[in-house]
């Protein structure tokens, strides 16, 4: 072999392996988390959309998708961009944001946070303008849940029959110590859809 | 194909030639019997191409409908088993480049090893996004992509690996914000491609495109650092018009030779805007100085290889004008926009007259119909122009005619003359 050659090769050798330091580091805060994750279930809508290179999958509707800004907070309306939401279980067992922060902030300690995006800050149109209370809006970052090809559609008409929002349907999402989060499965009347379905 | 052509038009003439007493018989066998063999040992116009299309075509059915078959089975596999198979591609790719780079195979095998690298990496994180339903933006999967396939591009010298990856940068771009990742992404990919542009690479012409979209990126990134448009563009063009008149004195054509046709094309568009927009004169202020630092360091770049182009060359008309569009852009900042239209339509004038003289004089075609292209859109735009009055546009159009005919009075004596 020639050593441009065996200095390709040896190279690429290198690179694959860095290459792969980010999915095993992904794999292992996922399966082996040195805290372990808060569980949160979020009140979920669904429906079906086809996309041909990702295949089957719900595109779920999620809560909560507001929060409500006191009156003494100074902040002006508009876009936000991403912040980071603190979570915690609200009296009915379902998920609940606290408060945002800026999405650089350290969170309150032993709290989980997840990043929401597209945050606006609004209010309400009195007068031709603005005014309070205002309320950020923003998105819950996971909104995909796949399903095999034929269970979609029917996870879709099931779903559908369910006005959302409803305390039955639900998105279990586990929450890391490292910002990471998982969508574990989705239940409806607490059990995963998958087996929901194989019993009807 | 043009020796085909021709070895089957003299197989053609030989029997006339014969008949002409130009050869004779024998000499009409010999001359026969050696070109057929030829013919018939040469390969079919595109037979390669033909085979190497068949093979990618069908690599790529087999490779969709594997994808299909664990996408519609993908539920029964338990959570390792998916990661295992995600990896799949990755390994199969690691293995067909281990064999190339070991075995010294021809530059196909090397291609391919690298776009399977690259897709068996794609392949992984995208199916780990699906596997713990992580979601996430296209510009985050493709910032993690481009950062991991990079080096691949220089370990296999592999042209097509390179020019899907200026293609992925613009997928990079969601927001100011990034503007020094876009940055030193399209940096990372740079040396590859000025390195291909030397006289003695296989794919130069290739990358003179390639050049002219990577340039088309850096572009974007230092306009959303600073959204100075007149003066980043015009930078842009400038480099490209002188460069590209250096490949044109070398008498390279306009297949070979894209920068100049396109950077001049570019620049009568913008000139014909910016004649009559004062929007295109408005600039808006940087949104962080690290959008500005970076900006600087673009732009900067682009204005040194300028000087670079500028250096030691004999200062005709057109590099006068070249050089006046650099300062048209610095006047950006010193004077309003109403009046930057009115330097723009001067200037689009007299670039126009300069071409036309220029290529008179020295009998080029090619200049005299850009300066032509240049005064038309100039004329176009204005007459179209409602701000202009009537009597404004009809003095103005009356004078530029003479000026046409003025210029045929003087070109037709020339020619007279030199008859």
């Amino acid at each position: 072999m020639k050593k441009t050659d065996l200095i390709r090769l040896i190279c690429y050798l290198i690179f694959v392996g860095l290459a792969l330091i980010y999915p095993i580091r992904l794999i292992m805060s996922f399966e082996y988390p040195g805290v372990q994750p808060g569980v949160y279930r979020f009140k979920a809508g669904a429906y079906d959309p086809y996309d041909p290179l990702r295949g089957r999958y719900i595109r779920l509707s999620l809560l909560p998708e507001r929060l409500s800004i006191p009156d003494d907070v100074k902040i002006s309306p508009g876009f936000k961009g991403d912040m980071l939401a603190v979570l915690t279980t609200g009296e009915d067992g379902f998920a609940a944001i606290t408060e945002l922060l800026p999405a650089g902030a350290v969170p309150p300690g032993g709290r989980d946070v997840i990043r929401v995006s597209k945050v606006y800050v609004r209010g309400t149109w009195k007068q031709g303008r603005l005014q309070r209370p205002y309320h950020y809006r923003f998105q819950l970052p996971f909104n995909r849940f796949y399903l095999n090809e034929e269970l979609a559609p029917k996870a879709e008409n099931l779903l559908r029959g369910i006005k959302f929002p409803s305390n039955r349907v639900a998105a279990l999402v586990k929450v890391y110590a490292n910002g990471n989060f998982m969508l574990e499965d989705l239940l409806v009347d607490g059990i995963p859809i998958r087996q929901y379905l194989k019993n009807q | 194909m043009d020796k085909i052509d021709t070895i089957n038009w003299l197989l053609n003439e030989l029997p006339r030639l014969q008949n002409l007493g130009v050869i004779d018989a024998d000499n009409r066998k010999r001359l026969s019997d050696h070109y057929t063999e030829i013919l018939s040992n040469a390969e079919v116009p595109h037979q390669r191409y033909f085979a190497f299309v068949l093979g990618v075509f069908g690599g790529l059915l087999v490779a969709a409908g594997l994808i299909l078959f664990f996408n519609y089975n993908w539920d029964m596999l338990r959570r390792g088993e998916q990661i295992a198979v995600s990896a799949l591609p990755l390994l199969t790719a690691a293995v067909v480049s281990i064999i190339t780079l070991a075995g010294r195979l021809s530059r196909l095998m090397r291609e391919l090893s690298a776009l399977l690298t690259a897709a068996g990496i794609a392949i992984l994180l995208g199916m780990l996004s699906r596997i713990y339903n992580t979601a996430g933006q296209l510009s985050d999967f493709m910032t993690l992509l481009l950062l991991f396939v990079l080096p691949f591009i220089y370990v296999f010298n592999s042209v097509a690996l390179g020019s899907l990856f200026v293609g992925g940068l613009f997928f990079l771009l969601d927001g100011p914000e990034g503007v020094a990742r876009y940055f030193w992404y399209g940096l990372g990919v740079t040396p590859f491609v000025l390195y291909h542009l030397r006289p003695g690479s296989f794919c130069k012409i290739w990358m003179r495109y390639l050049v002219m979209v990577l340039a088309l990126f850096f572009c974007i990134v230092a306009l959303l650092g600073y959204s100075n448009l007149p003066f980043t563009v015009f930078v842009y063009c400038n480099v490209f018009l002188l460069a590209g008149w250096e490949y044109h004195n070398r008498k390279e054509n306009m297949l070979r030779n894209p920068w100049l046709p396109g950077a001049f094309s570019v620049l009568l568009i913008l000139l014909g805007f910016a004649s009559g927009s004062e929007s295109f004169w408005t600039v808006k202020p940087a949104l962080s100085v690290e959008g500005l630092v970076y900006y600087w360091v673009d732009v900067g770049l682009m204005l040194g290889l300028s000087v670079v182009l500028y250096f030691r060359r004999v200062w005709d008309g057109k590099r006068i004008m070249f050089a006046l569009l650099l300062l048209l852009g610095v006047a950006g900042w010193f004077f309003q926009p109403d009046d930057m239209t009115w330097f723009s339509n001067i200037y689009l004038a007299l670039f126009g007259v300069v071409l036309m003289f220029d290529g008179g004089r020295h009998q080029k075609l090619l200049t005299f119909n850009g300066g032509l292209l240049m005064l038309t859109v100039l004329v176009g735009c204005r007459f179209f122009d409602n701000d202009l009055g009537l009597l404004i546009r009809a003095g103005g159009f009356i004078v530029m005619g003479l000026g046409f005919i003025g210029a045929n009075w003087f070109f037709s004596r020339r020619i007279r003359r030199e008859a």
